[in-house]
């Protein structure tokens, strides 16, 4: 009765890696995505065991020591391992608590932008009509404006705050997602098995977020790891206009914008902040690339 | 035509569907009619097989009949209820009478989900079975079309065209629908392949006693598969019937041409052959009269102006053509 | 003197031979067909001949002559210099084979100034003549269409007369009229065999089509994973297939079903990279298999100068 699908030998019959097991697999082939994987634990560990770690408190003054060098320069000390800013607090216990700032603005931007930038895309690229029209012109006119100044605006309406400026960057980033998700949404729902579901009674919703939602995640899970990374360069911008986090808080865009003047005179002051920065953005990039390459199911054969 | 004894599953009269192409701000939307004019009754455990190349319709036909957009004009009844006279709600109970299988066994099963969950959305959606039963169900049809149960935990891109096209079978069934519309479901596969799922469909049809609206250009898949033929060019039935008659007498111009133009298996029949000259017209501005006459070898002044109806010449062998009519071919 | 001499092709990925010691060889203005279905190396070994094979792919030859050239131990440069004049690939999807941004006489002029020079009024013209060559109706007009404006049957029509532009000793066809309807696909096909006649150009049309085959070529190569089972002229092939592969072909199609509802199939997949058998690759799936089958792999034997067959128990013309 029966079609034997019949003599298979070899691939087919070994029980395939579990999906987490392949997905590791093909994450860890890619030698900078497993890099920066791990300095991007590393910073997270930082984040969250900073008061364990840091050798001082962040925001005391040492009056003694006023832009101190590093411990491996001529005036340095091992008391403040990469020195101290100009009034004398420790630059390595800014960096590490720093380090929760810069994820929790990162976290928080992305996780906003992305729930109302997925959802516009999605309700634009189904819809179709009048109510697309609506919401891509409307992300339009937000693009037309400069960032970073349609951010200032927003921060200077809603009040000086940390917990602002990342709302407005958020807000800031939505047109990117929208006008991916849509674009994502409209090339999927060509596809048959969009319709398939359709045919076995699918309504909207399951079709919006189970159906085809999945399928879109590549890029946007690259734009995430980009809007995570830009998120703490804005968060900078904006608290070097004094609009984003406000002293003493040791968020690393602030110490950079701070620290402008010294430049020449206290390269240190500039330097860390500026390469913690770095690298984490590249840490996070490279992550991203190996997250988005991995979970492409397509992308797994020959 | 149906046979007495059999129930009739499908019927639709003078289905149409027309789509508006606009034209730019200023001009008037052209009218683009990708189905005019569609009849047929589909018999339960009968194949229907429609016939015709890219723009005939075909897809358009099986867009409508599985619900996924209304007709334009005409009516379908499915499964003896007329779409246009019942309510939202009882349309949506139809659902599990019609289901589709589609061409591009690459495209037609989402890639993110396990073959398990594609098997079960099915049932998720229309039924109220427990977690455990959906299972079980998934299960028994993954074996019903020759796979092994293990293989609901499997990503559709581990499984080659064929098997992919035995899922998409397996959840074309999940519902036990009446009626599974096959649109062009061999087409992509090697030779081997397709016979083995073409056997399949075959054994699936005797058991669960489904109809089969199937849709292709294959002409020699479908002499084997089909009961009846409804051949169809630019959105219009040109010639329908029994499918040993037509095969055997074709009358229509252009099913001659289609005949002709595949290629057949023995080299010592190459000679003789009749090829179809120039292209299909534009669906937006179809030719005057019969759509075909810009192509026909046998189109005369009437060809030109009148479109010819679909006329029965005897025993259910239905054609569209003022040639035939006046017994000129 | 051959033109083509493809001797013990091989290609290579990773380990895994998609084409597995191939000879080929064929004559000024023949010919040729290849079939075999998915997985058969039929594509890869022409794309190899061609030099298009993608990185991890490796090449290995005992012979591999265009018209007197040795290929294999040209430069790359050299090797394109060769086969970009003298041999034309065209490929199955039309809509994707030609570049969406400029148009179609654009295309075909670029493939003139390459290789046969003249100014833009010259190759104007002759793109003309090489239009209404390969039966585009309306030439001129249809020289700034863009691909997406045409019909596939057009397109195909288009790379067609790019192929002949700069008249080639050798056509190489994959698939030319697979993704195509019926009624163009026997348009396209006439005109591909009118074009070999009127030019005497060799041709390879590679398809996984029987009735196409059997159309419109004389000779036959049919491949199985990667390797060539069996050699003949088409008629023999079609009457009297020497190897069991050839005649399950032929028999699984629903033409020679011969009135009975169930096809005869044949059980089991093509072998992939992890399963090939020990022996004769076909043997999991043969119905005629003995016990040597399993262990001895059989060589390409060849009966007379066109007929050769893979198989240690070959058909015998009385068990077609």
């Amino acid at each position: 009765m029966n079609q034997p699908v019949g003599l298979q030998t070899g691939e087919e019959n070994r029980a395939p890696p579990s999906p987490i097991r392949e997905f590791w697999h093909y994450f860890t082939e890619n030698k900078g995505a497993l890099a920066g994987l791990i300095v991007f634990s590393i910073v997270c560990f930082m984040a969250i065991f900073a008061d364990w770690i840091a050798p001082h408190n962040p925001t005391q003054q040492y009056r003694d020591a006023f832009l101190t060098p590093p411990f491996w320069a001529a005036e340095g000390s091992t008391r403040f391992l990469l020195g101290t800013d100009a009034v004398g607090r420790d630059i390595l216990s800014r960096l590490i608590h720093g380090a929760r700032y810069s994820l929790v603005i990162g976290g928080i931007v992305v996780t906003i932008s992305l729930i109302f930038g997925i959802s516009l895309g999605l309700i634009a690229g189904f819809s179709r009509g009048i109510v697309e029209i609506l919401i891509m012109r409307a992300m339009d006119i937000m693009l037309a404006l400069p960032s970073l100044l349609l951010a200032v605006v927003i921060v200077a309406i809603l009040g000086p705050s940390l917990f602002n400026a990342m709302l407005a960057i958020s807000i800031v980033y939505l047109p990117h997602l929208v006008r991916l998700t849509r674009a994502a949404a409209i090339t999927e729902l060509t596809k048959d098995y969009v319709t398939a579901s359709k045919v076995s009674g699918a309504g909207v919703m399951r079709l919006m977020v189970i159906t085809v939602l999945p399928n879109c995640m590549a890029p946007l899970i690259v734009q995430a790891t980009l809007s995570f990374s830009n998120a703490i360069l804005d968060a900078a911008a904006l608290g070097f206009l004094g609009m984003g986090a406000q002293p003493p808080t040791p968020e690393w865009g602030t110490m950079l914008a701070e620290a402008r003047e010294f430049v020449l005179s206290a390269w240190w002051v500039v330097t860390f902040p500026g390469l913690a920065i770095l690298i984490t953005v590249l840490a996070l990039n490279l992550l991203g690339d190996g997250l988005r390459d991995a979970l492409d199911p397509k992308l797994k054969r020959q | 035509m149906p046979e007495r004894g059999h129930d009739i599953v499908v019927t639709a009269q003078d289905l149409t569907r027309h789509y508006e192409v606009k034209q730019g701000i200023f001009s008037k939307p052209k009218v683009l009619k990708a189905l005019d004019g569609a009849n047929f009754s589909l018999a339960s455990g009968k194949t229907l097989a429609v016939v015709g190349e890219s723009g005939c319709g075909k897809s358009t036909l099986a867009r409508l009949v599985t619900m996924i957009e209304p007709p334009t004009s005409g009516k379908l009844w499915i499964d003896g209820k007329e779409l246009s006279a019942i309510s939202e709600h009882q349309r949506h109970a139809l659902r599990d009478k019609v289901q589709i299988i589609f061409q591009d066994p690459y495209g037609s099963l989402n890639p993110r989900k396990q073959v398990g969950t594609i098997l079960e959305e099915p049932l998720i959606i229309n039924t109220a079975h427990s977690a455990k039963e959906r299972i079980v169900l998934a299960q028994e049809m993954l074996e019903r079309v020759g796979l092994r149960p293990e293989h609901i935990r499997r990503y559709p891109h581990m499984f080659s065209g064929g098997q992919r096209q035995r899922i998409a079978i397996a959840r074309a069934l999940m519902l036990k629908p009446k009626v599974v519309v096959a649109d062009e479901p061999v087409s992509a596969l090697d030779v081997s392949i397709q016979a083995q799922v073409l056997n399949l469909l075959m054994e699936l049809q005797e058991e669960f006693e489904l109809s089969y609206l199937f849709i292709s250009h294959g002409l020699s898949v479908v002499e084997h598969i089909s009961d009846e033929v409804m051949v169809m060019y630019l959105g219009k039935t040109v010639e329908q019937g029994d499918r040993s008659r037509i095969f055997a007498q074709p009358r229509h111009p252009y099913t001659q041409a289609l005949l002709a133009s595949t290629p057949f298996v023995d080299p010592g029949r190459r000679a003789k052959r009749v090829v179809l000259k120039g292209e299909l017209p534009s669906p937006i501005d179809p030719p005057s009269g019969c759509v075909f006459h810009g192509r026909c070898e046998h189109a005369t002044e009437i060809c030109k102006q009148q479109i010819p109806v679909l006329k029965n010449h005897g025993d259910g062998h239905m054609t569209a053509c003022h040639g035939v009519d006046e017994g000129r071919l | 003197m051959a033109l083509l001499e493809i001797e013990n092709l091989s290609v290579e990925f990773d380990r895994f031979r998609a084409v597995d010691n191939v000879s080929i060889s064929i004559d000024h203005g023949q010919t040729l067909g290849i079939v075999g279905e998915s997985g058969s190396g039929k594509s890869v070994s022409m794309l190899a001949l061609m030099g298009l094979i993608p990185y991890p792919g490796n090449i290995l030859a005992d012979r591999l002559e265009f018209d007197q050239h040795d290929l294999l131990s040209t430069t790359p440069a050299k090797r394109r210099a060769i086969t970009g004049k003298d041999v034309a690939m065209i490929f199955q999807e039309p809509m994707t084979s030609l570049n969406p941004c400029f148009t179609a006489g654009f295309q075909v002029s670029e493939a003139l100034k390459i290789h046969e020079g003249g100014n833009r009024s010259q190759r104007r013209r002759r793109t003309i003549e090489l239009f209404e060559q390969v039966g585009i109706p309306d030439p001129a007009r249809r020289l700034n269409a863009f691909p997406h404006q045409l019909s596939g049957g057009m397109n195909q029509r288009v790379i067609i007369a790019m192929a002949i532009a700069c008249r080639p000793k050798l056509l190489i066809a994959d698939e030319p009229t697979t993704a195509l309807d019926v009624t163009i696909q026997a348009q396209i096909l006439d005109l591909l065999l009118s074009l070999q006649q009127e030019t005497g150009m060799a041709m390879i049309l590679i398809t996984h089509d029987m009735g196409v085959i059997a159309e419109t070529v004389k000779n036959v190569s049919v491949m199985y994973a990667g390797q060539v089972v069996e050699q003949q002229d088409v008629s023999g092939l079609f009457t009297q297939p020497a190897h069991p592969y050839t005649r399950a072909l032929l028999e699984a199609l629903p033409e020679r079903s011969r009135g009975s509802r169930r096809l005869p199939t044949i059980s089991g997949v093509v072998p992939g990279p992890y399963d090939r058998p020990s022996g004769c690759l076909f043997n999991p799936r043969c119905n005629l298999v003995r016990d040597n089958c399993r262990t001895t792999a059989p060589a390409l034997v060849k009966y007379s100068e066109s007929r050769a067959v893979r198989c240690l128990h070959p058909l015998e013309p009385s068990d077609a």
